[in-house]
């Protein structure tokens, strides 16, 4: 630690770079729907009734619970995928890493559409096995149950498990598990006692955004677990907020979920501190591990495991998007006529608005959020004790919060402080900056935690400045975190419907919201369409991302 | 070249601030509606212009999400309206928004043409633009016959082929739970325990329900009586159904109201007198593939292939706001077993 680096205007004042947009554009609304819910109308506490139902406990059992499981299996699935994207170097790297954000970038809405097309009971996968082996049912029937909600999880986080840890494993030193290995510990051994110990700031990191997300999930757990028997927090949240109108219960509800994700994320920041202290170290140039021979054959295992998780249900949604039938049951034929009525239906205009005010919305929130992202986390890591570690927790808390109830606060202190606000640009790009900037925290503070201290204080020693320094020294070792960061601070920012319908002016359209629209007027094959367009352009701009952090396109010349 | 990228970004960041809403215009009528009316597939695009074109009042229509979030902001906003019309209050909302108190009467003349079954609020808070049925839409390649109860659906043949949806986060789920209600009276819990085996998935919303049925994934699901007829106008297939209920179905009415207060209540009254006008009426059919509430307004050829029942089933407004929390707490227990 380098108690001086905070002292004096500067570091102060970097506090409040982070801390302002969060306490304004978070827990200002969020207070507003709490004070005025809680005030209360006649009746009974919403507490009290709350938690005079049995009810209540087995949905908050039951959210907790599938959040674990969750969390523990992407985790689990995710691990390989760090090292690959960490350590290894192999064609189609780049592509592979674009591709982990991917899922974030889709409404929930055709997630549930790509599973059910890929392993439904008529989907792409029971109709292959029952063709080659002549089967009259569904073999494979894993959807409506309780495996398929963790399976939808795992599609959603695996890849974020895999991305954020492989980004601190890049520059994770080698030296240790080498030393352990010369002093004859096998490689299971060394694994499990050296390597895996040493991951663990960047474990913790990922595992406190897997849990918010799978704590958060909706529409998921309840289409893909078959009904009401599999019920989330955030359902009961939605029905009273939105179906009852009961702001009080809405309220209630939303401070017993944020109270227990508070708590989730207290723990997770504290145990990746006290690794943190464990594994500080010199940190390594980047993996360049060449896969060859049976390590090849075990890699494509696992690649082909992704494509099935990740990548099949997707590239089922893409082919749905060029299907269609000519007759009323004849075969299925290829065809562009969905990419057409997209573009024809309701004039050019539409689609073109909606793509460029998606991607206008999403490179602002990256602008923004990058440079929040890095303050936070910078100020986090520096500071010792309880405060940074509290800080921490509530600047990650944006992520754990219902948007229902979010939502109605933002109204709420509209309608207080803007009586005559009828919608603006700034308040989305604010709201989703807001939402997308935890990502950027989470990815980079696993790898500030780890430089070692003596590093910048060589350089300070050398002569070189503060903002010199982190320029750098810092700025490089912790340069994939930051570019993991933009890319899901892009696909949260490209995929957010909730907070754009209420910010936004009344005719701001874009490519969710039109998606909802497709779907609404029972354009299923067309919403395909929109939604490949959605993730074609999203790859496109992850790539050009990573680009733009100044990763290499050709991973040898490292 | 990155550099220069970079201080782009830089200097995007800094105009953020900048970036905000524009001015506001002058005499106008701002209308609150659910999404799926304001979207450019929904009625708004066809019939607002006209309405402009023949009143000379400038509309602002805002796309608030849901119809209940239509009548959540309207009473969120109660003390200041800002909004004239509020469309989307339909007859399961209708008690709702009445002990609000967010909304006053207006009798337009139109009524005259609409079925007396069909106006739904005596005090004229909310008028009626287009009603439907709920219903079960088969796939007919697959059922050759066809439930014709809501009894039948229990059946054993039936296993695992519904689709339903939450009636906690869904209107249509709403609608079917009191469809069961009203047929059943307080009996409505057994009946859902004799449904259960049918029941494939409860879906969170009619859109993700409506989407798993399309790609096959059950030949059974719940939708409106004049679902058909997309199918049959847009992608010339009769495939998909509507199974008539002999015992009736329950009823769906839409409607729109003036806010209490509106800022401007004659372009508020010009609005609804227009709604019920043929000019707006005749939209309906084919745009939100409902009935129109209209007589006069004659319907397209492919409304023959939508269920029109004999017998309609509704619950009075009354009963559905003092009971509804209770009907769907008894629902939740025998569906979660």
């Amino acid at each position: 630690m380098i108690p001086s680096s905070h002292k004096g205007w500067g570091g102060r004042l970097l506090w409040l770079v982070p801390l302002v947009p969060t306490l304004i554009l978070f827990y200002l609304p969020l207070s507003v729907i709490f004070v005025e819910a809680l005030k209360g109308g006649e009746g009974p506490s919403p507490f009290v009734r709350l938690f005079s139902n049995p009810y209540t406990f087995r949905v908050i059992g039951f959210t907790l619970w599938q959040a674990f499981v969750s969390t523990v299996v992407s985790l689990i699935l995710g691990l390989p995928g760090a090292w690959l994207l960490g350590r290894a170097s192999f064609r189609g790297k780049r592509l592979l890493k674009a591709l982990t954000a991917i899922p974030f970038v889709l409404p929930s809405i055709l997630v549930v559409l790509a599973f059910v097309i890929f392993y439904g009971n008529s989907g792409v996968l029971n109709r292959f096995l029952m063709g080659v082996f002549d089967l009259k049912r569904p073999p494979f029937a894993i959807l409506y149950s309780f495996s398929a909600i963790i399976l939808a999880h795992a599609f959603y986080n695996f890849p974020l498990a895999a991305r954020l840890i492989g980004a601190f494993w890049e520059r994770h030193s080698d030296g240790p598990a080498l030393a352990a290995r010369t002093l004859g510990a096998g490689p299971v051994r060394t694994f499990f006692s050296v390597t895996l110990p040493g991951l663990l700031p960047a474990i913790f990191s990922a595992a406190g955004l897997i849990y918010l997300f799978c704590f958060m999930s909706f529409a998921v757990v309840l289409v893909l677990g078959g009904g009401p028997r599999y019920t989330t927090i955030e359902v009961e949240i939605y029905r009273a907020a939105r179906i009852s109108m009961d702001l009080d219960m809405a309220a209630a509800l939303a401070a017993v979920g944020a109270l227990l994700t508070l708590s989730m994320l207290w723990i997770t920041v504290k145990m990746q501190h006290r690794a943190a202290h464990t594994v500080r170290g010199q940190a390594a140039r980047p993996g360049t591990i060449r896969l060859s021979g049976n390590m090849k054959v075990l890699w494509g295992l696992y690649i082909i495991m992704v494509i099935l998780v990740v990548a099949s249900p997707l590239l089922a949604l893409v082919g749905r998007s060029f299907l269609a039938r000519t007759t009323r049951s004849g075969p299925l034929v290829w065809t562009f006529k969905w990419y057409v009525a997209l573009f024809s239906e309701t004039g050019t205009s539409l689609s073109l608005t909606a793509v460029k005010n998606s991607l206008i919305f999403a490179c602002l929130t990256v602008c923004a959020s990058l440079p929040l992202g890095l303050a936070a986390a910078w100020v986090t890591t520096r500071s010792r004790g309880v405060l940074g570690r509290l800080t921490e927790t509530a600047m990650m808390l944006p992520m754990g919060v219902s948007s229902v109830v979010l939502g109605l606060g933002y109204f709420k202190c509209l309608a207080l402080f803007f009586p005559d606000y009828s919608g603006s640009r700034a308040a989305v790009v604010a709201a989703h900056v807001v939402v997308a900037y935890p990502f950027v925290l989470r990815s980079v503070s696993a790898s500030l935690k780890r430089i070692s201290p003596s590093l910048p204080l060589a350089a300070r020693t050398l002569g070189a400045g503060t903002f010199q320094t982190f320029l750098t020294v810092e700025l490089p070792l912790i340069r994939s975190g930051l570019v993991g960061g933009a890319c899901f601070a892009f696909a949260l920012s490209m995929g957010e419907i909730n907070a754009t319908l209420i910010l936004a002016r009344a005719d701001t359209i874009t490519i969710p919201l039109a998606l909802y629209r497709l779907i609404g007027a029972y354009r299923f094959f067309a919403a395909c369409a929109l939604g490949s367009l959605l993730m074609g352009l999203c790859i496109a701009c992850f790539l050009w991302i990573e680009w733009m952090g100044g990763e290499s396109l050709d991973p040898e010349r490292e | 070249m990155k550099r220069l990228i970079l201080a782009v970004m830089c200097l995007c960041l800094a105009g953020l601030p900048a970036y905000a809403a524009a001015g506001k215009s002058d005499e106008k009528l701002v209308i609150y509606t659910y999404d799926s009316f304001a979207s450019e597939w929904g009625l708004a695009p066809k019939v607002i212009p006209a309405f402009e074109e023949m009143s000379g009042i400038q509309v602002e229509l805002i796309s608030v999400g849901s119809s209940g979030q239509v009548l959540q902001r309207a009473m969120l906003e109660k003390e200041n309206p800002k909004a004239d019309v509020v469309i989307g209050i339909d007859n399961n909302l209708l008690a709702k928004a009445k002990k609000a108190g967010v909304l006053s009467p207006y009798r337009s003349k139109g009524l005259d043409n609409v079925p007396e079954a069909l106006r739904y609020d005596p005090e004229y808070q909310v008028t009626p633009f287009d009603y439907g049925y709920f219903s079960m839409i088969y796939d007919s390649d697959i059922i050759k016959n066809p439930p014709q109860s809501l009894e039948d659906l229990t059946s054993e043949k039936f296993k695992k082929s519904v689709i339903l949806m939450d009636p906690r986060t869904s209107g249509p789920g709403l609608g079917f739970l009191l469809w069961t209600v009203s047929a059943y009276g307080d009996d409505f819990a057994d009946y859902w325990k004799r449904l259960t085996p049918s029941i494939l998935t409860i879906t969170d919303s009619w859109s993700s329900g409506y989407g798993l049925f399309t790609n096959g994934e059950a030949p059974i699901v719940l939708s409106y009586s004049s679902s058909p007829v997309y199918h049959v106008a847009f992608e010339k297939t009769d495939r998909y159904k509507a199974a008539a209920f002999k015992n009736g179905h329950y009823m769906q009415i839409e409607g729109a109201g003036i806010v209490k207060g509106a800022p401007h209540r004659k372009a508020a009254e010009a609005f609804i007198d227009f709604m019920l006008s043929d000019a707006f009426q005749k939209e309906i059919p084919l745009t939100n593939i409902m009935f129109p509430v209209n007589s006069a307004t004659s319907l397209p050829e492919s409304f023959s292939h939508a269920v029109k029942p004999e017998k309609s089933l509704q619950l009075l407004p009354e009963e559905i706001m003092e009971k509804n929390e209770g009907w769907i707490s008894t629902w939740v227990d025998t569906v979660s077993k």
